[in-house]
């Protein structure tokens, strides 16, 4: 089924997105990495793009080419190689056909439509010319929209009727601010300002000029005359960047970053946020200047602007991000990945003109998670709250004691561990189910909730197909706060519910477990010596005097358990064995255990009615 | 197997039982104003009907797009859960690399003493112990001193010399690494044309 996405086509990199549940995804390349580098090289007759063509673009600099964005829209410009010319649409098309074509596998299915973004200062002929480049990459391009407006799409900000945004966009290598207005679901540019060469790597800048600044004064030597040195410089100036924007210090630690005469020479520095924003106050000051201007032109109020987007990675950085707080008197809406949020409305946009989103598609969840009640009196869940509706479920349960004529089964609603802690929707019995040893008969139980939340619950059966139903329609609505204040009680019980789940499991196993030892007795036990009967004798007695006391202690019931399991191991083993050998001797089929159980797959127990 | 006995005990809610009998419906039930004159009502009712066909195909496309979509999504799934231990795992290892680097710049020190040369080879078989424990979970280094230059793996720092023929690695700056075939970091290196080695 062909795919619409979004695509960020970037200066220094570029990003796709498709919309997958109504939610927009960023799709990996082939590398498995979330952006491309804008970059293309020729060499030796063949293209390459991305991150590849970045990493040989120093030996190839006549035929490699970066950031083709800023030629966009230029009738003159073009590259020459081998004898042939490349317009710049020619060229991004290469970086948009590497995009479609990692998409494409990464989703399994065609990509035919596409949006794609540009600045919102750029003219109708650079607009012209991106959407011939999408063409020439076999795209249809929908539409083409303005950064800024991808961004607020990113954050559903068309749906509050008119407003005034403000976007502030810091990434790699550029600053730009657009204020834009919103009337009427048409988002209009008022003003766009911007410096094109501050980005994030000025910031890295900063810290590695101090970090060698500091290195020569503790020991005299140049760090930036070794090659080796700056490379692990470089990536420890980014590292540290990062961790300040999440930790008020840090430490930049690089043993062995160079060697004199003495010996090796180890840098450690210790860097801290507030020391980090000094040392780059100057290029946070250099914000202020378009940002004012963008107002101006806007001829708006900063009062009057609603709402604040950010965009570029650079924008996590607490001081940019106190800075527009300074400036705009607002909290600015960072949810969104700043790196991929462009791509990310642009996706959106492309899944509503293809159509993907209709009202009749949005789907609902169940606020509570729904189940019935089992043995010991838990609340065995079906379905788990926030499960998106329509669905249905089946599991199969069986019997608790032997005989057991009929199962009740009550519907409960809720999170907590215990079926009295929860909601009971209803109750319903399933009779005349024919006499069997607890745990054999296979009862399944359906939970159905069509799209309307309407639940039906059945029991059947399976050795009769005997079925009884029950349908709960909205009596089982909730309003939203006490939905709220369910979950926090399960949360808060958490603890106490696990204690009593778990003790009502370790009792129901020990049932379990009395039952199946008995059986195998009343079938073999012949085939036992005294020697072995009499330890499991004492041992199911111990345990079935723990079992009838309400008071014994989980860990108490344990050990005994344990205890039971393991004289009757060796016991049983011994005498299956020399059964499977008797039966080989014979020439007939190896003999089977009793109670063939390997047909139930979840071998809970429900309980009769309680009275 | 199925013996559905008619015996429905203590029913706490009736189901609802698929209807043996198809009733025929009337206008009022499918709350339709039909028009009195029979040739009237035949057009109004095929228009009805083309509609509701009309709407069933787009409902029944939108279906099969949906399913379509997530029989896509659910593979995705499968093969994305598979390479989650994996990625696990690479974000570890991924980590680990700049203290890979740092063993690497020590041992590029050259000892002055014989206490030091004792050293660097006590550091040298740290150095291949580690590797060695994350070559078995997949970690293999990029050949490069000396290999013709593969941006692929490969990444150049400095512009060659003059020169013809093909790029060769003359020196690595920083190591490369794969994890499973999948490249985790491109080695660092210088170049020169082979025509100009020596």
């Amino acid at each position: 089924m062909a795919r619409a996405v979004g695509i960020d086509l970037g200066t220094t990199n570029s990003v796709i997105a498709t919309l997958e549940g109504g939610e927009p995804t960023i799709i990996p390349n082939a590398e498995g990495a979330r952006t491309t580098p804008s970059v293309v090289a020729f060499k030796e007759g063949e293209i390459l793009v991305g991150e590849v063509a970045k990493r040989q673009a120093i030996t190839n600099p006549d035929k490699t080419v970066r950031s083709i964005k800023r030629h966009m829209g230029e009738s003159d410009w073009s590259i020459e190689v081998d004898g042939k010319s490349y317009t710049p649409q020619e060229i991004s098309a290469r970086i948009l056909m590497k995009l479609k074509r990692d998409a494409e596998a990464y989703l399994g299915t065609e990509v035919t439509d596409a949006v794609i973004t540009v600045p919102a200062y750029f003219n109708d002929a650079q607009r012209q010319a991106t959407k011939e480049a999408g063409q020439i990459a076999g795209l249809n391009v929908s539409r083409i929209i303005n950064e800024p407006t991808a961004a607020s799409l990113a954050y559903g900000l068309e749906k509050e009727g008119d407003q005034t945004i403000l976007a502030f966009d810091l990434g790699g290598g550029t600053f730009d601010v657009s204020v834009l207005e919103i009337g009427d679901g048409v988002f209009e540019v008022k003003a766009t300002a911007g410096d094109t060469q501050l980005g994030g790597d000025d910031w890295d800048q900063v810290i590695i000029d101090w970090l060698v600044r500091n290195f020569e004064n503790d020991h005299g030597v140049d760090l930036s005359k070794d090659r080796m040195a700056v490379q692990r410089l470089k990536e420890a100036a980014e590292k540290a960047k990062i961790e300040l924007s999440s930790v008020a210090e840090t430490e930049v630690n690089l043993p062995f970053i160079t060697a004199t005469a003495e010996g090796p020479l180890h840098l450690q520095q210790k860097l801290t946020r507030s020391e980090f924003e000094k040392l780059s106050s100057d290029l946070l000051d250099r914000v202020r200047g378009p940002f004012q201007q963008a107002i101006k032109d806007a001829g708006v109020e900063m009062s009057s602007v609603d709402h604040v987007v950010l965009v570029g990675g650079s924008t996590r950085m607490p001081a940019v991000q106190e800075l527009v707080r300074e400036l705009t008197g607002k909290e600015p809406h960072k949810g969104v990945n700043p790196d991929e949020v462009v791509a990310a409305g642009a996706a959106i946009q492309a899944g509503v003109l293809k159509g993907d989103v209709k009202d009749v598609l949005l789907l609902d969840v169940t606020p509570l998670s729904l189940g019935i009640e089992t043995k010991g009196g838990v609340m065995t869940k079906m379905i788990e709250r926030n499960t998106t509706i329509p669905t249905r479920k089946s599991e199969i349960f069986s019997t608790a004691e032997n005989n057991q004529p009929e199962v009740e089964i009550n519907v409960l609603q809720g999170e907590r561990a215990m079926a009295a802690d929860n909601k009971s929707l209803g109750k319903f019995r399933l009779t005349g189910l024919p006499p069997a040893p607890a745990g054999v008969p296979q009862i399944e139980v359906t939970f159905d909730i069509d799209a309307n939340g309407i639940v039906n619950v059945s029991a059947k059966d399976k050795a009769t197909g005997k079925e009884q139903a029950m349908t709960i329609t909205g009596g089982s609505a909730l309003a939203q706060d006490e939905i709220d204040r369910m979950v926090k009680d399960a949360e808060s019980y958490a603890e106490e519910d696990r204690r009593r789940r778990e003790a009502v499991e370790t009792r129901n196993q020990a049932d379990s477990l009395v039952h199946q030892t008995e059986r195998v007795l009343e079938e073999q036990g012949s085939n036992l010596t005294d020697d072995e009967r009499g330890p499991i004798d004492s041992a199911l007695a111990d345990l079935k005097e723990a079992l009838a006391s309400e008071d014994t202690s989980t860990d108490d019931l344990r050990s005994k358990m344990d205890h039971l399991a393991q004289v009757s191991q060796s016991a049983f083993t011994r005498m299956y064995q020399q059964a499977a050998e008797q039966a080989q001797a014979a020439g007939g089929p190896a003999g089977e255990a009793a109670g063939n159980d390997d047909e139930v797959v979840d071998a809970e127990i429900i309980d009769e009615d309680e009275s | 197997m199925t013996d559905n006995t008619p015996e429905q005990e203590q029913v706490v809610h009736a189901e609802v039982v698929l209807d043996e009998t198809e009733t025929q419906p009337t206008a009022e039930d499918l709350g339709l104003d039909l028009p009195e004159n029979p040739d009237e009502a035949v057009n109004y009712l095929l228009v009805k009907l083309r509609d509701s066909r009309d709407e069933a195909t787009s409902y029944l496309g939108d279906l099969k797009r949906v399913a379509a979509d997530f029989d896509n999504y659910r593979r995705r799934a499968m093969r994305e859960q598979a390479e989650t231990t994996q990625r696990a795992a690479a974000r570890v290892v991924e980590e680990l690399l700049p203290a890979l680097d740092t063993l690497d710049a020590a041992l590029a020190m050259e000892p002055s003493t014989e206490a030091e040369e004792k050293l660097l080879a006590g550091i040298h078989r740290t150095r291949e112990q580690i590797l060695s424990i994350l070559g078995a979970h997949g970690l293999e280094v990029v050949p490069a001193l000396g290999e013709v230059f593969d941006p692929e793996v490969h990444e150049a720092v400095m512009s060659p010399s003059e020169g013809s023929g093909r790029l060769i690695v003359s020196e690595e700056l920083r190591r490369g690494y794969r994890l499973k075939d999948r490249l985790i970091r491109a080695a660092l290196v210088a170049l020169e044309y082979e025509d100009n080695e020596q």
